[in-house]
């Protein structure tokens, strides 16, 4: 078998299989080098050929490196273009047993993430509303103090203030809540698109790169003191009633509108 | 071997192989350890996947009359290399652990 003969054979082969064009001329030249350096080496064309082994083997090597879904493509198919017709067919008959596994697959994957999603945004909405509480017995203290219950307005304050503190000291871990959905989300992506494109294998995660649950110590020292400060100022408040919030004169409701 | 050892293998013996200077298919193959038994055929995939990686990278240079390919190692290869050595105790031990357990 000559050079040129062989490297016909590869490229058959390669065609065959459904490879793209620049990626079969790609193979074609690394294997068309390999066999001019061994003749440079002083040996014959026929002795260079023939020590590369099979055209089919060369081709397989290529083909195994195919994504999963290329790959059933390029098996099913083979090297007889009649197969392949009748894979085609297949597939297009099959489509009502696929298709809808298929779009049912994909409809609960859609749903999982937008549970996951969901999670990070709940997680976020609920440490949001810990801290508009803190916004509001600021708002609730300047009302009472202009309506002339400043005791009332005292107790609402440090109770919205000790929340906007727990409020602070959670975030960190919303945060590690999110990050963690955020995770999962691409390695659900990762999994999904393995499938169609051969992606190399992500590296191995470093250990700081896992998820902490750390709280910064100035987030830490501030949630610290809001809870303390409120904590302070509602027991002082409720001081001046004999402990019992029931006797604490209500604030009239704040009208937005 | 084992492919799927001889694979893992395979990349860092390229990669090790490219930090010593450029090289090109045919020498990859002849300089690689007897012991892993390197063709173009198997050399091929491996070469396309560290390329895609980043790890490697190619350029097509004439030399004789021909085309030839000189391979050389990224920075990244040469992170990942350095990556490997540091695994390479691992290996060793756990290479003889499975030694002491095998001869049966």
């Amino acid at each position: 078998m000559t050079k040129t003969e062989w490297l016909d054979a590869l490229r058959l082969e390669l065609e065959t299989a459904g490879l793209e064009r620049d990626d079969v001329a790609d193979a074609v030249a690394f294997w068309s080098e390999a066999i001019d350096d061994r003749v440079e080496d002083g040996i014959s064309d026929e002795e260079a050929v023939l020590s590369l082994g099979d055209a089919a083997e060369a081709a397989r090597s290529v083909v195994e490196e195919l994504p999963v879904a290329s790959r059933m493509v390029a098996r099913a198919s083979g090297d007889n273009p009649a197969a392949r017709l009748v894979t085609i067919a297949l597939l297009v008959l099959g489509f009502p047993l696929w298709g809808s596994l298929v779009l049912a697959a994909g409809a609960v994957l859609l749903a999982l993430f937008i549970a996951i999603f969901a999670l990070a945004v709940s997680a976020w909405v609920v440490d949001g509303s810990f801290l508009l509480a803190g916004i509001a017995g600021v708002v609730v203290l300047i009302q009472g103090f202009a309506t002339g219950l400043p005791w009332s307005g005292l107790f609402q304050f440090g109770c919205g203030i000790a929340m906007a503190g727990v409020g602070l000291l959670l975030a960190p871990f919303m945060a590690g809540v999110t990050q963690w959905a955020a995770g999962i989300m691409v390695m659900l992506a990762r999994k999904v698109s393995s499938l169609f494109v051969r992606r190399p294998a992500p590296p191995s995660q470093e250990p700081g790169k896992r998820v902490q649950f750390q709280c910064p110590r100035p987030i830490l020292w501030v949630g610290v003191t809001l809870v303390v400060v409120g904590a302070v100022s509602a027991l002082v408040a409720l001081s001046t009633c004999g402990f019992n919030p029931e006797s604490l004169p209500q604030l009239p409701p704040i009208c937005l509108f | 071997m084992d492919s799927q050892i001889k694979r893992g293998l395979l990349e860092a013996c390229v990669l090790a192989m490219l930090s010593q200077g450029e090289s090109y298919g045919y020498r990859i193959v002849q300089d690689a350890p007897a012991a892993l038994e390197l063709s173009e055929s198997t050399l091929y995939p491996i070469l396309r996947r560290l390329l895609k990686q980043g790890l490697i990278s190619e350029s097509p240079r004439e030399q004789a009359g021909r085309i030839r390919k000189y391979y050389a190692i990224t920075d990244l290869g040469a992170e990942r290399l350095r990556a490997f050595a540091a695994d390479s105790a691992q290996i060793k031990q756990t290479l003889s652990f499975i030694d002491e357990r095998s001869d049966i």
